[in-house]
């Protein structure tokens, strides 16, 4: 009995001591500012022969080596369809051209399974272990907000979120490393606003959200864009894992919602769009932001017979366009180097990230760190991928890429394996320049399309 | 009134869906007194060979196929799989299921691609929305509706007045006892899993047709089936079907009347309470445990 | 004094203090430069969290039986209140931890023990299940009901997160370590003291009193014991350490948010006690090194597995990582149906000579005599062989694990 006694008072002492000790200490900084040095810096294996000053990590005199953090298995492995592309991109460039200034590009695809807590460990792993380069693409909000900071602090580029989230552009001082690609939700929804100001006035806009950024987003965008055309219903939200929107839907038809505005992945937006059309016999005008404007969503909606008529919005062409020699060269490029048969809005994405990360690389020319890299990607041209409908640019106090859309719809068309295909119309969006804090539709110009 | 009621209406529609899954949750149960983890992985994978089916016959016929398949691969799993594990602690078979879940979604994801298929609705799950004065119903939630009652009363039928179901419930309740009674007891849960992963593939080939043939169709849904058998009480198929409405009506009215950002969370909160006053659910059987 | 050092057991523990001790600086030496770098260290922290969390699951499940999937959320509950007393109140990370693994000690023990001691078995699993599913909806409440606003947002900071920052080290030690390995001495010393806390409660009063509740709650109580409160008291001792733990993952991984343990995580933690091997120690540390690698190791294993498949089969073989990965769970659970520590054990008794017994019928009924023979709840303490083997003048080694049933 004494034997534990004595045990118990050490350990009650060691564990004062070791609570003293790690409360006298904590410095934490609350705000995440840019490092001046990273642990990553200190590898010797990164460093090549000449002296160039900067993080050279993952850069090799014959490689570079990038990640990104996908859902490859699980129930969100239909987006692994986008890495397939991206990589399948990146071989044809290594075979064809050699790489970029003479360095092969090698992309490491590591599966999240679409799970936050498993994005955490591959990311780590991927800057720690295999002390990539950058992350390029990294898939998800909810995946991504939990690796942000620590990107940021391991002073690891960022390119090419997927996801249109504010947070990630809204303030490059403050996210020099974080650049975006997909359109942001405000600026989305204030353009759906505008459109239906001016088709619907005097209806009520109902909106239905996921129950995050994007979701609460893109409801700030739409009221701002409908302005006072039509009374806004109060925001209908759901979680992620919510197998179907019914209630919400019912709810906003009972309001007597006019327009629907569905912000939502292809998992709640065809429900959503199904529902109404199928369960409720409600042809109420639908519109669904741009990460559900692919074939999925029809095909999940029910087919053409259902998803007829909703709109969205596209910066990319599209899979069935095969007159065009850019889109013939995609599904040569994904059937040669990356085996998938047939091409589509997500393969296509998967393209236009690898071609605007090269155009990038190219900027940055032969001496190639990862501070120089985020100089380049700022100070670069206006770059249009060969599968995308307009040009992007970024610049120092700009980190959103894709700042101009078109709006969309779905139209019935037999040859497509899902049954109809999105198809643009109307003018064409621009907000170059602008960032989505304060955005209105003022802020947005018309400009010719195509 | 015309809200509550399409709210009403609306919750049947998807908890119908989360019903016709704990159907086949409660068959395990009350064969094997083992909780499938992979139960929506394996109808998941069940559909997706009735999508392959499909190409080639119509509805009907690839249907009983399809499940006359999965029948013969639940009875297969049990037979090679969880025999192994049958004299070992409980939650042992608890995580062989989870690995099965793994291993059936990676199987689904590899042989049919990651892309979502078209599926149905078909014959007689066709058809415009049914009205109900002031709501309205989709026609294919409705025909899930009956084929759930239709599977309950079969399932019930089954376990109180056949042969088959005694000896399966006696199974359940104590194997050795069963043996020494003549039962083969093998045999009876091989039989068990293969009727569950049958009603399973039904479960999955509904829920198809309402949502779209997709990687992620069962996967949310696993948990909310769970907690419609769990509400409902493990051992009775009634209970699954009144648990599953519940839960998808309980959610409705819990986003309608109080805060659509805490519909789960209500309708959870409600579970535990009914457990609280029922442990083992509405239905379910009280055990009586002997020292 | 010597002898008694040198003893086998004395010098593996003096080893195993040495090793934890210079870990963090192990890279630097030239022989393990080549395998061991700063991420091991790291991954040394995260290995520490999961292991306090594990062990308090094997408290909860392993050694009183009750099986609980909403462990996630119990952790993030956890990283939330150290994060928001750091965020909002400027209380140093260590203490936050401490009143975290307090707060939602009482917490569990309370909202989850109460009802928990109606149910039991699949009622119970679901119904705690809940607590993952509701949690994220609770962590971002902004809602008017009844009259009534409802913020926890400016708490929580819904959606976004809290975000904490880099540990850093103390003025003091300044220079000799670095922010890493800060993070690690902090986590491992909490990890070190946490298991030796688990591992002295399972030797007593309270810890038979667990055991006898999970072999047979009708007899226990007929002994006397208090089965409501022992299993709320379970409940409540679980969440203690799955709080520290939550507080400990804020701290390694900077940054909490709604979604930072989800469904899957639950599930994690429960095969990953399983597969170490419930209601012993040794099982929580397996468990707690299969969390830390097993993502690693599939992603290594499975293309080569993947490269045996024939291309006519598989198109794609990166899908294949789900399949391996479930297979090789089903087959470890198979071959070891006590996990690995009860492999481990065995392989060590079959080393020694002796072979594994029926179970130890005398320790089961010991322990319920240790346990009614107390009237009431005192602060735990060691229940000595002598008492535990009174009938047997023979003893078997203090040190060994309990056997689980069946």
């Amino acid at each position: 009995m004494r034997r534990s006694r004595i045990l118990w008072i050490l350990l009650t002492a060691v564990a004062l001591l070791a609570i003293a000790a790690v409360a006298c200490g904590e410095e934490e900084e609350k705000e995440v500012t840019p490092p001046a040095e990273t642990v990553a810096a200190e590898t010797p294996a990164a460093e090549s022969p000449e002296a160039v000053t900067g993080d050279t990590t993952g850069v090799t005199d014959t490689e570079i080596l990038i990640g990104t953090h996908q859902p490859l298995t699980g129930p969100a492995a239909a987006y692994s369809q986008i890495s397939a592309a991206t990589t399948a991109y990146f071989d044809y460039i290594n075979e064809t051209e050699g790489g970029v200034n003479g360095r092969k590009i090698k992309l490491l695809v590591e599966d999240d399974q679409y799970s936050p807590p498993l994005t955490v460990e591959v990311v780590r792993r991927l800057v720690e272990q295999d002390k990539v380069f950058a992350i390029l693409g990294g898939l998800g909000t909810a995946t991504h907000m939990q690796v942000i900071d620590y990107l940021m602090e391991q002073g690891v580029p960022d390119f090419f979120v997927s996801t249109g989230a504010l947070e990630w552009v809204k303030d490059p001082a403050a996210r020099p490393n974080c650049f975006g690609i997909l359109p942001n939700y405000i600026a989305e929804g204030i353009i759906f606003g505008d459109y239906i100001a001016k088709n619907y006035a005097g209806g009520k806009v109902g909106v239905i959200g996921q129950n995050d950024d994007f979701g609460q987003d893109g409801y700030e965008g739409v009221k701002r864009g409908v302005g006072d055309a039509l009374e806004i219903l109060p925001l209908e939200t759901f979680e992620a894992p919510d197998p179907d929107v019914n209630s919400q839907v019912d709810r906003l038809q009972a309001a007597g919602a006019t327009v629907l505005v569905v912000w939502a992945v292809p998992r709640q937006a065809p429900a959503a769009i199904r529902h109404a059309r199928a369960d409720l016999g409600w042809d109420v005008p639908i519109f669904i932001g741009t990460v559900s404007a692919n074939e999925l969503t029809i095909a999940l909606a029910g087919g053409g017979e259902n998803a007829e008529g909703v709109i969205s919005n596209e910066a990319l062409k599209h899979a069935y366009e095969t007159d065009d020699p850019a889109i013939q060269k995609h599904i040569e490029i994904i059937d040669k180097y990356g085996g998938i048969k047939a091409a589509n809005n997500l393969t296509l994405y998967g393209q236009s990230l690898a071609e605007g990360f090269i155009n990038i690389l190219k900027e940055a020319g032969p001496d190639l760190t990862r501070e120089g890299v985020i100089a380049a990607a700022e100070s670069a041209e206006p770059f249009q991928c060969s599968v995308c409908l307009f040009s992007t640019s970024l610049s120092e106090t700009d980190h959103d890429s894709s700042q101009a859309v078109v709006l969309s719809r779905v139209e019935l068309d037999p040859a497509n394996p899902v049954g109809a295909k999105w198809v643009p119309f109307g003018d064409a969006y621009s907000w170059q320049g602008v960032l989505p804090g304060d955005m209105t539709i003022d802020d947005i110009e018309r400009i010719p399309f195509p | 009134m015309e809200q509550f009621s399409q709210q009403v209406i609306s919750g049947i529609a998807s908890g119908s869906l989360f019903a016709v899954l704990a159907l086949s949750l409660v068959m395990i149960y009350r064969s094997t007194s083992i909780l499938n983890f992979a139960q929506g992985e394996m109808a998941l994978f069940s559909t997706f060979i009735a999508w392959t089916f499909l190409t080639t016959m119509p509805f009907w016929p690839a249907f009983f196929l399809a499940l006359l398949v999965a029948a013969f691969m639940g009875a297969a799993l049990e037979r090679f799989v969880l025999r192994q594990v049958e004299e070992a602690p409980v939650l042992n078979a608890v995580i062989v299921t989870l690995g099965l879940f793994t291993v059936f979604s990676g199987l689904s994801l590899t042989v049919w691609g990651s892309l979502p298929k078209s599926f149905g609705p078909f014959s007689v799950f066709k058809g415009p929305a049914i009205d109900l004065g002031p709501a309205s119903i989709g026609r294919a939630n409705v025909g899930i509706l009956i084929v759930a009652v239709i599977v309950m009363a079969l399932l019930f039928l089954l376990f109180q007045r056949t042969k088959l179901g005694l000896a399966m419930r006696a199974v359940a309740q104590n194997r050795v006892a069963s043996r020494l009674v003549g039962i083969r007891v093998g045999q009876i849960l091989a039989v068990g899993w293969g009727i569950s992963a049958a009603v399973g593939a039904v479960a999955g080939v509904l829920v198809g047709q309402t949502s779209g043939l997709s990687l992620g169709l069962m996967f949310d849904m696993l948990l909310y089936a769970f907690a419609a058998a769990v509400l409902g009480g493990l051992d009775s198929p009634v209970g699954a079907i009144v648990g599953g409405l519940a839960i998808g009506i309980t959610k409705n009215l819990a986003g309608t009347y109080i805060d659509p950002g805490v519909d789960a969370t209500v309708a959870f909160i409600i579970i535990v309470l009914v457990l609280m006053i029922r442990p083992t659910g509405i239905f379910g059987q009280r055990v009586l445990k002997r020292v | 004094m010597i002898e008694t050092l040198l003893r086998p057991r004395a010098l593996g523990i003096a080893l195993l203090a040495a090793l934890l001790i210079v870990f963090p600086f192990l890279h630097t030496w030239p022989f393990f430069e080549g395998f061991i770098g700063p991420f091991r260290t790291f991954q040394a922290a995260t290995f520490a969290y999961w292991l306090v969390i594990l062990l308090g699951m094997n408290l909860l499940t392993g050694y009183s039986g009750q099986i609980s999937l909403g462990h996630a959320a119990l952790v993030a509950v956890g990283a939330y209140i150290t994060a928001i007393l750091f965020d909002q109140y400027a209380v140093p990370l260590g203490l936050g931890v401490l009143v975290a693994g307090l707060a939602t000690g009482v917490m569990g023990g309370v909202i989850i023990g109460v009802p928990a001691v109606r149910l039991s078995g699949p009622y119970l699993a679901i119904a705690t299940f809940s607590l993952v599913i509701a949690l994220p909806q609770i962590l971002k409440m902004d809602i008017d009901v009844a009259g009534l606003h409802l913020d926890l947002t400016q708490w929580t900071k819904g959606t976004r997160g809290i975000s904490v920052g880099e540990i850093q080290a103390p003025g003091l030690v300044d220079g000799l370590v670095d922010a890493r390995q800060w993070l690690y001495y902090a986590s491992m010393l909490t990890a070190v003291i946490m298991t030796i806390l688990a591992w002295n409660l399972m030797r007593s009063r309270i810890g038979r009193g667990f055991i006898a509740v999970r072999d047979s709650e009708i007899a226990a109580q007929q002994m006397g014991v208090n089965v409501r409160l022992y299993k709320a008291l379970a409940f409540g001792i679980s969440s203690c350490f799955a709080g520290v733990g939550g507080g400990l993952f804020v701290m390694a991984q900077g940054v909490i948010s709604p979604g930072s343990m989800d469904v899957l995580t639950s599930i994690n933690f429960l095969v990953a006690i399983v597969i170490g091997g419930l209601a012993t120690i040794l099982g929580s540390i397996f468990g707690a090194v299969y969390l830390t690698f097993q993502g690693e190791l599939i992603s290594k294993l499975a293309p080569q597995i993947a490269r045996l498949v024939p291309e006519q089969l598989v198109q794609d073989p990166k899908t294949l990582r789900g399949v391996i990965f479930g297979s090789i769970l089903v087959i470890t659970i198979v071959s070891f149906p006590r996990g690995l520590a009860g492999a481990t054990h065995n392989l060590l008794r079959w080393g020694s000579g002796r072979r594994a017994g029926p179970p130890d019928l005398r320790r089961s009924l010991a322990s319920l005599r240790a346990v009614a023979s107390s009237a009431r709840l005192r602060w735990p303490r060691q229940v000595t062989d002598s008492e535990a083997s009174h009938t047997d003048p023979k003893r078997e080694s203090p040190d060994h694990p309990d056997e689980g049933r069946g």
